[in-house]
C-alpha cells in the first residue's frame, strides 16, 4: 500500500516581512484552510503540533474540530500534545500505578 | 481532554489520530505548574505526562471516572465521560524520542510517533537508528500480543524544488541541509535527522534508502506554514502525487 503522507504545521505566525502568518488568527484560519487544500491534492493527513506560551498553535481541539467539519475524508491529528499540560478528565482515587 | 478529544472524533466522523507524550523543550519554565499541574514529590514531568495519559485512555475507553450521585440519576457507581467515541482508543500514538520509550509504547498499546530528532546518539545515521526504534517497538508489540497491528510514523522535512518560488526559498538549504546533525538537547545528545531538498525524482531517490521511512506506515511532513496555503498546497501536491506513490 502507499505510504501515507500527512502534512505537520507548527503554525508559527510572526508579523514580519514576507510572512503571510502575522497573527493568530491567521494561524488557525490558514491551518484549516491547509488541510482542505491538502485534501484536494490528496494528501493522507492534516496534523498540527502543540506548544504553549509561544506563537505557535496550543489548543487542539477547537482547531480539529473546525478542520473536521470543513473536510472529509482526510485524517486529522496532533504531533504531539504535551500531556503534562492536559486535565485528563481525572480521578485521583483511580490513578493508575506508575509503569 | 477527555471530552474535548471525543466530541473532535466524533465531528469529524471518526477521523482523529492523536500523537501525545512528555512534550519538548519550551519557552516556559515549569510552565505546566502555571496550569495547575505540578509533578507529585519524588516524580517526574514525565512521570506526570504518562500519568495524565493513562488516566486519558481510561477515560475515552469509558471507565468510570467520577463517582454517581444517587440524587440526580438512576446509575450506581461511577460515571464514565460523555460523549464517547467509539474506536479512538486504537487512534491514540505516543511521540517516543528514544528506542526504550518505543518498547514503552508498545506495551502501553499505543501507535508509535517518531520525529527528526532522538535523544539518543549511537554513532549510526539517524535513519538506522529510527528504524532500529521502530524495529524494537513492532517486536515489543508482538510480544504484549495486542491483536490489531500498529500504526508507525516519522516525521520529516521534505520540500520539493518545483518552480522559481520553491528554488529561491531553499535552493541554497538543498546542500546545506543534507546531513544528520548530532548536537545537545535538554543536557543530553541528540541525533537530528537532515532534509530532503531537491528535484521530485532526487527526493524519491533519497528517501527510497531512507530505512526508517521504509519502516513506517505514514510519514509526517513538516511544512514552512509562514510561507501561506497557496505555497504549502503547491509543495504537498507534489510530495502527494510524484514522490509518495513512488516509494511503495
Amino acid at each position: 500500500m502507499t505510504k501515507r503522507i500527512g502534512f505537520l504545521s507548527f503554525g508559527h505566525w510572526q508579523p514580519v516581512r514576507g510572512s503571510q502568518v502575522r497573527t493568530g488568527a491567521d494561524a488557525l484560519l490558514q491551518t484549516i484552510e491547509l488541510a482542505v487544500a491538502a485534501e484536494e491534492v490528496g494528501v493522507d493527513g492534516a496534523y498540527v503540533r502543540v506548544h504553549h506560551f509561544a506563537p505557535q498553535l496550543a489548543s487542539p481541539f477547537p482547531l480539529l474540530a473546525a478542520m473536521g467539519a470543513r473536510t472529509r475524508t482526510i485524517e486529522l491529528g496532533t504531533a504531539v500534545i504535551d500531556m503534562r499540560y492536559e486535565n485528563p478528565s481525572t480521578w485521583p482515587r483511580m490513578r493508575p500505578p506508575r509503569t | 481532554m477527555a471530552e474535548d478529544a471525543a466530541a473532535a472524533d466524533l465531528i469529524s466522523g471518526g477521523r482523529l489520530q492523536l500523537g501525545i507524550s512528555r512534550g519538548s523543550p519550551e519557552t516556559a519554565l515549569r510552565g505546566s505548574e502555571s496550569f495547575g499541574y505540578v509533578p507529585e514529590e519524588g516524580a517526574t514531568d514525565a512521570d506526570m505526562a504518562r500519568d495524565h495519559a493513562a488516566v486519558f485512555r481510561a477515560a475515552i475507553a469509558g471507565a468510570g471516572v467520577a463517582q454517581a450521585n444517587p440524587q440526580m440519576t438512576a446509575a450506581n457507581g461511577l460515571l464514565a465521560i460523555q460523549p464517547q467515541s467509539p474506536g479512538l482508543s486504537d487512534r491514540i500514538w505516543w511521540g517516543a524520542g528514544t528506542r526504550a520509550t518505543a518498547v514503552w509504547t508498545a506495551e502501553q498499546g499505543m501507535n508509535l510517533m517518531s520525529s527528526t530528532l532522538l535523544t539518543e546518539d549511537t554513532g549510526v545515521p539517524f535513519d538506522e537508528l529510527q528504524a532500529e526504534q521502530i524495529t524494537m517497538f513492532r517486536d515489543a508489540w508482538a510480544k504484549a500480543g495486542w491483536e490489531r497491528e500498529p500504526r508507525v510514523s516519522v516525521s520529516r522535512s521534505i520540500l520539493p524544488l518545483i518552480d522559481d518560488e520553491t528554488r529561491r526559498y531553499f535552493g541554497l538549504r538543498a546542500q546545506a541541509d543534507a546531513h544528520d546533525q548530532v548536537g545537545h538537547l535538554d543536557g543530553g545528545l541528540a541525533r537530528f535527522g537532515r532534509s530532503f531538498i531537491g528535484s521530485p525524482d532526487q527526493i524519491v531517490a533519497e528517501l527510497s534508502k531512507d530505512a526508517a521511512v521504509r519502516d513506517a506506515d505514514t510519514v509526517l511532513v513538516t511544512v514552512p506554514n509562514q510561507l501561506g496555503v497557496d505555497f504549502n498546497a503547491r509543495i504537498l501536491e507534489s510530495i502527494a502525487k510524484d514522490i509518495a506513490p513512488a516509494l511503495g
